[in-house]
């Protein structure tokens, strides 16, 4: 009797998989819209007149102010670096949905202020100047932080639009964002002293229950980023004792940091996926960075590459062994674990070679793979020996994209479809890390000679 | 999002929505209906006729909404019969309950005319009622004093402030049988 022997085809798996994933990333998201939901039927439950223009726009104004609260969670909670929501809704997706609601948000609560300021002018015959000033002093002190409040977040805000515009280093304009944390804290008491739905005056059962609603809505999500963003970190800093152990300078230009720990694979870090390391040196303690793994992680040693580009990257090489090193992760879902498909082609450049390096590594050649590393010049690329010899013992092919810069996704003066590079790109997964413009490109380019869009993963280095 | 769960979440908002606005229809119509009881069942504040002192001590806040039929009936089962002039004195009402806090007035009449509105309590003490209050409470206590009936167009903008005075105006009218 003839025993069947062959190999399963994998694919399904990697379709469960997916299925998977969508399931859980609609699943948060829906959790996400519903508690928004929630909280706008406890305050229809408390009433909503419409019947004068005051009246009217007094509603709009409590009903965008529960909006801009529930927004203003759901960042915090996107931000908080909770692991069940990094892993399924990934880090850069919910980085994305962080700015995004920042952005609709800020709208939001500028129409909460407005709406209220006319409409409570309409109702008590005031002019919407007296109006507000009598928000701003005669209303309680929970009232007046919140003005302040308002106001400190359009500071907020405007600053922010002029560091974009006039290109302010990353550190300068993450210190003005944090002063967010502050208008965020002065906005809570007066939900619960002036907000109609949460004020607790307990006319109807639905008063309550609305309450603690809200009160468990704000502890949950002000809990998981203290919890998640300030005592793991501290926690993952005594339990896993990780030091530096090693500073490489690479013929390249790049150097090389590798650290070790104490219980490192109980962080479960996978090859692609990146940290916020933040150094406990004199002059470097105050900022982290994310750095990717340029080195599948085994055992109790990690091993980041970074390109000296600024005051921070440059001190890095100057790193001493010993010091400590606070690490917040692992983060981003750019890993050999979300493959969908039979085949691999990952696609680097600049920072983004090194975790392509890792990628690499824990590839196994079960299925073609095909790496292109993009460069001026083949000697800037880190750990091109590595590559070369994980290319050999895996059968990868490696595509060395020398030349100077153009608007595709080759170098100037080269034309070839990916097709033709790649033939299994219909089949294959592409993982794509480098400057936006040219991964852009190369993203493009799969989509062009048929690579489905669940097959493309991009590492944005979103925080 | 799948075609389905965007749906099932959007049935589900749908739903909540819905049954939040149900819940602020009926709430409402539960505040009214309690206006009517109160109307029927009538005086916590017992009419005095004989003298123009006060009878405030009888109309202790009641701690829920409408009359404590028990004192309400030991108060009016004394009671004689008005003077056929109309009442004087000073008749409180019972505590009206609304979601805006509660809501109090003493009416000071003489010879069946309401000369004075006071209030003994006057909504919640927060600021965002404070003001609302604030500014709808004289205009009704005018447009009362001038119809010299409960039944008076209420605020616009001060939909509870106006319920709650109202029904307490009404209250004490009865109490002192006008």
């Amino acid at each position: 009797m003839a025993v069947d022997v062959r190999v399963p085809i994998t694919t399904d798996t990697y379709e469960d998989r997916a299925e998977t994933d969508s399931a859980w990333k609609d699943t948060l998201e829906s959790i996400f819209w519903l508690t928004g939901v929630g909280a706008l039927s406890l305050m229809l439950a408390t009433g909503a007149p419409i019947g004068s223009i005051g009246d009217a726009l007094t509603t709009i104004g409590r009903a965008t102010g529960i909006v801009a609260a529930t927004m203003m969670m759901v960042q915090l909670l996107v931000i908080a670096r909770v692991p069940v929501i990094e892993h399924r809704l990934g880090h850069d997706r919910a980085a994305l949905l962080h700015g995004r609601l920042g952005r609709i948000g800020f709208i939001v609560i500028c129409v909460h202020v407005a709406t209220l300021v006319l409409g409570y002018g309409a109702r008590v015959n005031t002019g919407w100047w007296d109006q507000a000033w009598s928000f701003a002093l005669h209303f309680g002190d929970e009232m007046t932080l919140a003005v302040i409040g308002f106001w400190l977040l359009i500071a907020v805000v405007a600053t922010s639009l002029a560091a974009v515009r006039t290109r302010w280093k990353y550190e300068r304009w993450h210190a003005v964002h944090m002063l967010t944390y502050i208008t965020i804290a002065v906005s809570i008491p007066h939900q619960f002293v002036n907000g109609t739905t949460f004020s607790g005056y307990a006319f109807a059962a639905t008063d309550t229950l609305a309450r603690w609603y809200w009160a468990m809505m704000w502890t949950v999500s002000v809990g998981a980023f203290l919890v998640y963003r300030w005592l793991r970190p501290l926690w993952h800093l005594l339990r896993h004792r990780i030091t530096v152990a090693r500073v490489d300078r690479n013929s390249d230009g790049t150097i090389s940091v590798w650290m070790t720990g104490r219980l490192l694979q109980r962080m479960h870090p996978r090859a692609g996926q990146f940290f916020m390391w933040r150094f406990l040196s004199r002059g470097m303690w105050t900022e982290a960075h994310p750095f990717s793994l340029s080195r599948s992680p085994r055992g109790d040693v990690l091993r980041i590459t970074v390109k000296p580009v600024g005051d921070h990257t440059a001190a890095i090489s100057d790193l001493l062994p010993g010091t400590k090193v606070m690490a917040e992760g692992p983060l981003g879902r750019f890993t050999a674990h979300h493959r969908r498909a039979h085949g691999t082609v990952l696609a680097g450049a600049g920072s983004g070679i090194a975790p392509m390096v890792a990628i690499l590594e824990e590839l196994d050649s079960s299925g073609p793979i095909v790496v292109f590393l993009r460069a001026r010049d083949a000697s800037e690329i880190p750990h091109l020996d590595e590559v070369r010899e994980l290319a050999r013992e895996r059968g990868a092919t490696l595509y060395l994209l020398e030349g100077r810069r153009s608007t595709g996704w080759l170098p100037q003066g080269q034309a070839a479809t990916m097709t033709q590079l790649v033939p299994a790109i219909a089949a294959s997964d592409v993982y794509v890390c480098g400057p936006e413009e040219w991964a852009k490109a190369v993203l493009d380019e799969a989509r062009a000679c048929g690579a489905p869009e669940e097959h493309l993963h991009r590492e944005e280095f979103a925080w | 999002m799948k075609r389905n769960r965007a749906a099932l979440v959007t049935s589900v908002s749908t739903a909540m929505l819905g049954a939040g606005w149900v819940a602020g229809v009926v709430g409402t119509a539960v505040a009214k209906q309690d206006d009517a009881v109160t109307t029927t069942i009538g005086a916590v504040g017992a009419p005095s006729p004989s003298a123009g002192t006060s009878t405030g001590t009888s109309a202790s806040p009641s701690p829920s909404f409408g009359t404590d039929p028990s004192a309400g009936a030991s108060a009016s089962a004394p009671a004689p019969a008005p003077a056929p002039a109309g009442p004087s004195g000073t008749f409180d009402s019972a505590t009206v309950h609304t979601r805006y806090g509660n809501y109090q007035v003493a009416l000071t009449i003489e010879a069946g005319k309401i000369t004075t509105i006071s209030m003994l309590q006057s909504g919640a003490s927060d600021g965002t009622s404070r003001q609302i209050a604030g500014s709808a409470l004289p205009t009704l206590q005018q447009r009362v004093l001038s119809a010299q009936t409960y039944n008076v167009q209420g605020v616009s903008g001060a939909s509870y402030t106006s319920q709650g005075f109202v029904a307490a105006v009404q209250n004490a009218m009865q109490a002192a049988g006008i």
